[in-house]
């Protein structure tokens, strides 16, 4: 069962990534969601195939009723849900405070060029030492033994569903689903959808 | 039918800033857009592109973004409502014809929307184009936030037809990029033919004439400013004798900023969304009500220019800031922690922000700049490049398109670049004044929009320089638009022309001509090197398609591939090509499978042939 209401307000979160994972199309879900449950939402995505391979955020700014701008204040985001270590870390520098939730896919996207990743275990140790709470999601390992990569990121959205930190549940969230992914595609993403949620009450 | 052409007043709608855009011409009842797609403007046209699919709105993605200007400006001139999309330098190619369009004017209603790009997320420049407006003497619009910017489209319409001029309506990224809840509105049945009244003493530009049409615009810049002391577009809220005028996404972080510095009854604030003409009047009366003004706008002191110049002419002498080394930048986009460090500090009120986290112990983290994609055809060429003129000294001038990012090593394969087409034109100067091999690159796309003009000059002026011309059947850095050379019959679109680069390049004059397929390393090599060799113009079209777009269009995949176990450890291919789909894992290569599109160019380069097909469990 989904909280019933913002904890915050307004209430931040950020999805950090890197371009191409999917971070607009994530933003885009919950915005929907939240919509349908009547809140005012903003969200500043980094966009384009400009991006891709680089660093990206979503901020998504969320109201009971007042439309704020749509960037959120350094240091005041309340969930930070990290597609890929690294970028987790680096958003947490910037918008990070002593109270974020952080929910992490702990596989690391490497850069290119011979630039070196830092120690993961290092990476690691440092979210949670920034995080009030950090809970890691192998999403991207499980998306693989379903047969596609591309299903991590409605893993990460089923897990930062049933993690219960905004007023949104699974019944929210279907006809979303539905109305993306018609036909066939449905039934897989519904499954990884749930695989999250059960991931994330395990974390 | 396409979300933004549901006919359901009143639905609440979560729409991205340049799709709120969109659906703000649609309820004006546009029926003619054009562009050339630009980052940030690409998914407005992309939507227009949609929509004409299964409406009556015509839409074309012209040449250039003058062409889209002129094409667009002689249907608002036959009374049809029309729309010319770009971004903030696609106004650079298309102030010719903007600035001439002013005097003739139009007399159905023209939006042309320039997305400008403060902090350069995907642009060259970070030009303000609010002065545009200045030197056109055009009107201006500057929505603050996504659902603003929907209706102030239907305002602009009826603004253009109110003074029959075209409007400027200007973005920011923050709004093209943002998302927010849109309430749709009733669609305007859209006028889709025109009437052409011929009216040569009034609409062809001889001197005589534009003598004429110059007082005229002035007439239309006074009735303007009139408009704007009026509209509601530009307000004034809050109370108290601290004044911050501010205009577009800066607005949205002034407020929040007031609200959370808890000003609300010690700040009044003017907000300027029919910026141009400024409101003469509103400004001073409003800075006459005020001891201290503060102005918050990104990019250039452009109102502050103006609203100082006002003060002066009323003869008020409070302080006015806004730029300085103290206060706000000229440069970049803004953000919310900066805009409320700036409002505290100038206002001298105590500022609550949170110390910021530490973040001594965090391990430093790699930068991740934007990288050509896995499997990319232009990082086949350039290595090709690199291998066929090794020795050789070389200038590289490129251009505009996802190839630039061939600037990074071990690429290496860009050294000048300034604008559009500037490749070809550059080159022909660098080889003029030095003794190096100069050769330029530039994508198909591009080659259309403004290099046939440079290659034409160095064919006349007989430069010596090659040419590469990278064309991977689309518009790729802006998301997969069609350019003419794309056979639009793969997009199931019947009724269009198509343009072949090669036949262009031949029938210009080119004496060396070659095509490449630059996923055949060897034989590419060997034709670049002959190119390079020639004495003159020579150019080298390498054909692949995009390996993204591909994708999208669904043709067959290519097995990934993996390393074997003949591997030597030598590290030449991620060394030279530096593919995304390599990394590192124990000191040895690997390959992530789930980024390997197949190309086989790192297989062809492996000096032990140690890159294999992969089995299919990895």
């Amino acid at each position: 069962m989904a909280i019933q209401a913002l904890t915050k307000e307004p209430f931040n979160m950020v999805i950090a990534g890197v371009g191409g994972q999917g971070n607009v199309l994530l933003s885009a879900f919950v915005g929907n969601a939240l919509l349908n449950k009547g809140y005012m939402i903003s969200v500043a995505d980094t966009f384009g195939v400009s991006q891709r391979g680089g660093s990206v955020a979503s901020h998504i700014k969320i109201s009971k009723d007042t439309l704020y701008s749509s960037v959120t204040l350094n240091g005041q985001a309340d969930v930070l849900l990290g597609m890929e270590p690294v970028e987790t870390l680096r958003v947490l520098g910037e918008f990070g405070n002593p109270e974020v939730i952080t929910i992490v896919n702990p596989r690391p996207v490497y850069p290119t060029g011979g630039v070196s990743y830092p120690d993961l275990e290092k990476v690691k140790e440092a979210i949670e030492q920034l995080s009030a709470k950090t809970s890691y999601v192998n999403a991207t390992e499980v998306a693989l033994s379903m047969g596609n990569p591309i299903l991590a990121n409605i893993i990460l959205l089923g897990a930062l569903v049933g993690a219960n930190l905004l007023p949104i549940n699974k019944d929210d969230m279907m006809p979303i689903l539905e109305e993306r992914f018609p036909g066939k595609i449905l039934e897989t993403n519904i499954q990884a959808f749930e695989k999250g949620m059960a991931m994330i009450a395990e974390a | 039918m396409h979300k933004l052409l549901t006919d359901e007043p009143g639905k609440k709608t979560f729409l991205l800033g340049n799709e709120a855009i969109a659906r703000g011409a649609v309820e004006a009842g546009i029926a003619f857009a054009s562009t050339y797609p630009g980052t940030p403007s690409s998914e407005l046209s992309l939507n227009f592109f949609q929509m004409s699919k299964e409406s009556d709105l015509y839409f074309e993605y012209s040449t250039n973004e003058k062409v889209a200007l002129e094409v667009s400006a002689a249907a608002a001139n036959c009374g049809v409502r029309s729309m010319a999309v770009m971004k903030h330098v696609g106004l650079n190619v298309a102030s010719d014809a903007l600035m001439t369009l002013a005097y003739v004017g139009v007399k159905g209603g023209m939006v042309v929307l320039t997305a400008d790009d403060p902090f350069m997320f995907s642009s060259q420049n970070e030009q303000d184009n609010r002065y545009y407006a200045k030197i056109s003497g055009l009107p201006m619009l500057e929505p603050s936030s996504v659902a603003e910017a929907k209706e102030m489209v239907g305002y602009a319409f009826e603004l253009s037809e109110q003074l029959a001029e075209p409007v400027l309506f200007r973005t920011t990224t923050r709004i093209n990029h943002s998302t927010g809840v849109v309430q749709f509105g009733k669609i305007r049945a859209p006028k889709t033919k025109g009437n052409f009244t011929k009216d040569p003493l009034n609409l062809v530009t001889v001197p005589a004439v534009s003598r004429k049409l110059h007082v005229k615009l002035l007439e239309h810049y006074d009735q303007a400013m009139a408009l704007a002391e009026k509209t509601p577009y530009n307000f004034i809220e809050g109370q108290g004798v601290w004044g911050i005028v501010c205009n577009g996404v800066s607005y949205g972080y002034v407020t929040d900023a007031v609200k959370e510095l808890n000003l609300t009854d010690r700040v009044r604030i003017l907000r300027l969304g029919f910026s141009h003409p400024i409101p003469e009047q509103m400004v001073k009366k409003f800075v006459g009500e005020c001891e201290k003004v503060l102005i918050v706008e990104e990019g250039e002191p452009y109102m502050e220019e103006s609203i100082k110049a006002l003060a002066q002419e009323a003869g008020l002498t409070l302080p006015i800031r806004g730029k300085g080394s103290d206060l706000f930048t000229r440069l970049y986009e803004y953000n919310p922690s900066q805009v409320r460090d700036v409002i505290s500090r100038y206002f001298g009120v105590e500022d609550r922000t949170p110390a910021p986290v530490d973040v001594s112990d965090v391990p430093e983290l790699p930068q991740r700049p934007p990288t050509l994609c896995a499997g990319c055809s232009h990082r086949a060429t350039f290595y090709e490049v690199r291998k066929a003129t090794e020795g050789m000294e070389t200038i590289f001038p490129t251009d505009i398109g996802c190839y630039t990012l061939g600037l990074l090593p071990p690429l290496s394969a860009a050294d000048f670049l300034i604008c559009m087409g500037s490749s070809v034109g550059t080159a022909a100067g660098f080889s003029k004044v030095t003794d190096k091999k100069v050769v330029a690159f530039i994508g198909d796309s591009t080659f259309f929009h403004s290099g046939i003009p440079g290659l034409v000059n160095a064919v006349f002026n007989n430069h010596n320089l090659t040419l590469i011309i990278l064309d991977n059947g689309t518009t790729a850095m802006t998301g997969h638009q069609p350019h003419p050379g794309v056979d639009m019959k793969q997009l199931d679109m019947d009724g269009y022309g198509q343009v072949s680069i090669e036949a262009v390049v031949r029938a210009v004059g080119v004496p060396h001509v070659t095509v490449i397929k630059p996923y055949k390393v060897q034989k590419s090599i060997e034709a670049i090197k002959e190119a390079v060799n020639f004495k003159g113009v020579s150019v080298v079209i390498s054909q692949e398609t995009c390996a993204l777009y591909a994708r999208a269009l669904k043709l067959p995949k290519k097995k990934p591939f993996a390393v074997g176990d003949k591997c030597k450890n030598h590290k030449d291919c991620i060394n030279s090509l530096a593919c995304p789909a390599f990394y590192i894992w124990e000191d040895r290569v690997k390959i992530d499978a789930t980024l390997c599109t197949g190309c086989a160019v790192c297989a062809q380069i492996c000096p032990e042939r140690a890159i294999v097909p992969a089995k299919l469990s990895s």
